[in-house]
Formats: C-alpha cells, structure tokens, sequence
C-alpha cells in the first residue's frame, strides 16, 4: 500500500501502523493529518513522544509508570500504606482511581500470565510484589486482574504465592454492572452474581 | 457458506484485540479450526464475552466478514466453569488447547478431534487425575492426527521389542536394543511397561478414565516423554507444559 507514497510518507504510515488498534487505514489517515497539519502541532506532538519517551519510568515501589520515583500515589502519605491493589496495567490505576473510593496503594504487575504464550512470572513484576510485602507492613492485597481465564490464572498463582506471607488476599467481586437489566445479563455473569449474593442486613 | 451461520465449538483461546474486542479461536465440530473476532467483548455489559470464554462448548452464531468472522451471539453448551477455578486442572487445560490450536487446521473438519477435546476437557472439570487426562489426550490426539508412534514391534526391523527399547522421535517408534544402537538424534528409552501403558490409553474408553488407576511418577515421565514426542512431530515448543505445574 505505501508504494504509492513518497518514501516519507510510507515510512510514516508503517510506523504509525504499528501501534496498536492502527491498522493501514487508520495510519494513512493520520499520517496525511499530520503533513497537513501546522508544523508547530507536529514538533509539538514529536517532543511530546520523546519527553514520555525519556522521563516516564516505572515507579520503584509499585512499577506504576511515573514521571518521579516514587509515583504521586505511592508518595502520597495520605493513602493507607496497609492495603495494596495488584492491577494488570497503568490503565487499571486509573479505572480503579476514577472509583474514588479506593484509598490504598497499587501493584502494576504489567502484563498477565499466559501460558499458551509462555508468558509466566518471571515476565511479570511478582518478584518486586513479594519483596514489597516482606519489607512493608501491607495487611491486605486485593487481586484485581481482569475477570478473563488469563486473569483468573494469575490471581490464582498469586493468591497460592502470597498466603505464606501471612497477608489477607482478596479478590475483586464479579457481578451485574451498575444499572443493569437482569432480563440482557448472560448466564455465566448472573449465575456469578448469585453465587456472591450477600446479605441485605449487612449492606 | 454465506450470509449468517451457526458453529458448535470448544473455546481454545481469546486475546485482546484493539480497545474493546476480542479474538477467540475456536475447534469447531464442523468446519475445523475457527478464529472470530468479538466486538465489544472488552466491556463489561458484553453478553459476547460470556459466551467466548476458553474451554467452554459454545454455540455460536456468526457473521461473515472480509477477512474475519464474528460472532453475532451464541449460547454456553457445556460450560467448564469448575477448570477454570482449579489451578491445576486449568493448566492441563491450557496444554490441550494450544495442543489443538496447533493440530486443527482452519476449514478442515477434524470432528474426533473436536470430540476428544471436549472428553478430556469434561473429564478435567469432572476431577479425573490431571496427568492422566493429558497423557491420554496426547497420546489419543497423535492417533487422531496420524502420528502415533509404532510401539508393539521394532520400527526398523519390525523384530520383537525386549523390555528396554528406545523411543527415537525421527522413525516415529519404538527401535529394539540392536537397532537403536546405530541410532542418533532426538528419543528417549522406554521401558515394557511405558509401551504396555500407552497401548493401554489408546484403548481405553474415555468413560473408564475416572476407575482408571495408574502411579502418578510413571504418568509424569509419560507426559515428558510423549510431549517431546508430539513437540518433535509439530515441530514446535509447547508453551503450556511449563505451567502445568506452576499453576498446582
């Protein structure tokens, strides 16, 4: 496809074809949005590639991507120091941050285990977890992996890796969504929302 | 095929694609191996998700696209939830699907495959020892597919077999003590009662599995054995092997 391009032009569309969710279209699309563009909003947008590129770090505590080491959170000293969240990636910090009703510390772990892929802990950040909760005084840790089977396998490999070190080990619930119609909720989703049914007396 | 069908299918896997979608790929009953996308899948009112989940038996309707299917909506036939909450029985379950995803060929129908898969899968969810439950998978999938290796008679000689033979991966059978001799190259040795075994499961009816008795040390090097032998025949790694145990 980008043979009918200047070379520039082809090499633009090739790289911005290789993000992820770009496919050729998407990437001619921007890529002829961008030679059109004002030349300031593409230095602009090229420095603004190579300062993430160069500042953003994992956080040493909780491999957070940041800007500084410790991350805004894990420097927070109003956050409760006892409670971590294990999340997948960055993006699961801030869907749980937008909750605004968790006030805890976090644990990227950067990826799931995957076993077809051979994917397993050692490509994961569980070393750094493990070390954290041996030097920190963390009472509990909620394992909130995505509810696939991927994340599933790794709560469960986590849960079984954690329970010696004598913290609490919990696990996010799963159920109906907020606002929902039980009548368009599918079978496998219901019959887990019946399983984690509580009390009314309890709240 | 044109327009809409319908596939009855068991799950092998499904991975992120793009923001919210899903690409699942399926063992069909009927039009061999299946990979759809599913639109939406990533958010949490999606009722395709549920019905794309790995090791389930689904039934799913699908539209046809220009380079991908989809799936339009379908129903959980069997679900295996219970494989899903075992950490060892999941990772069994994890080997025999990317096994699968290896062995079934797009647009080829391979309905003892399919059903061998689902057995073993129904038979990990109903508890039946896991090493058991993959031994016999492998060794009645390299039947299945073609592959299983001569073990009642020296490969090479076609002479009768003494209690040590060796198993040599590239003749595809066992070769006596002679013939083995001047033998290089992948294999194992393999003893009477490995042989006598692995005849054994390819016989055995699926059904019997949960009476069936067998040491679990004999069943693991078993497992070693016929996975390097199935790795050898593919001519590649199965990832999964790795975390059969890890995930114990």
């Amino acid at each position: 496809m980008p043979a009918f391009f200047a070379p520039s032009m082809a090499r633009l569309i090739e790289e911005l074809s290789k993000l992820p969710g770009i496919g050729p279209k998407s990437a001619q699309r921007l890529a002829l949005h961008l030679v059109k563009g004002a030349e300031e909003d593409v230095r602009s947008l090229a420095e603004a590639l190579m300062d993430a590129k160069t500042t953003v770090q994992h956080c040493s505590i909780c491999s957070n991507l940041t800007d500084s080491d410790p991350c805004e959170i894990c420097g927070d000293g109003s956050r409760r120091e006892d409670l971590v969240c294990v999340v997948e990636d960055p993006s699961d910090v801030v869907a749980m941050e937008r909750t605004r009703d968790y006030d805890g510390l976090y644990h990227v772990l950067h990826g799931l285990i995957s076993p077809m892929d051979g994917v397993g802990p050692d490509e994961l950040r569980v070393k750094n977890l493990l070390d954290r909760l041996r030097e920190d005084e963390v009472q509990e840790v909620i394992l909130a992996t995505d509810p696939t089977v991927e994340g599933e396998a790794t709560a469960m490999y986590l849960a079984r890796l954690l329970r010696p070190l004598g913290v609490k080990v919990t696990r996010i619930a799963r159920g109906l969504p907020e606002g929902g119609d039980l009548d368009y909720a599918d079978e496998a989703t219901l019959s887990r929302a019946l399983r984690g049914r509580y009390s009314v007396d309890s709240g | 095929m044109s327009g809409e069908y319908s596939v009855e299918a068991v799950v092998l896997e499904s991975r992120k694609l793009g923001e919210n979608d899903r690409l699942a790929t399926l063992l069909t009953r009927r039009h061999g191996k299946l990979r759809l996308v599913v639109r939406g899948a990533a958010k949490p009112r999606s009722k395709l998700a549920a019905v794309t989940q790995p090791f389930d038996c689904v039934r799913l309707d699908v539209w046809r696209g220009r380079t991908l299917d989809g799936v339009k909506g379908g129903e959980v036939l069997h679900s295996l939830r219970r494989l899903r909450s075992e950490p060892k029985a999941l990772g069994c379950a994890y080997c025999l699907a990317e096994i699968v995803s290896y062995l079934g060929q797009e647009g080829e129908a391979d309905e003892p495959l399919y059903l061998l898969l689902l057995t073993c899968l129904r038979a990990l969810s109903a508890g039946v020892l896991e090493l058991l439950v993959v031994v016999f998978f492998i060794i009645r999938a390299s039947r299945v597919s073609g592959f299983y290796p001569v073990l009642d008679q020296c490969v090479r000689c076609a002479g009768e077999l003494e209690d040590e033979s060796y198993l040599c991966f590239g003749h595809g059978g066992a070769l006596c003590r002679l013939c083995a001799g001047d033998v290089r190259g992948d294999g194992a040795s393999m003893t009477a009662c490995e042989r006598e075994l692995a005849g054994n499961l390819a016989r055995v009816h699926p059904r019997n599995l949960l009476e069936y008795e067998e040491d679990e040390d004999r069943l693991r090097s078993m497992l070693g054995l016929f996975l390097n032998y199935l790795e050898y025949q593919l001519e590649r790694r199965v990832n999964s092997r790795y975390f059969m145990d890890m995930l114990e």
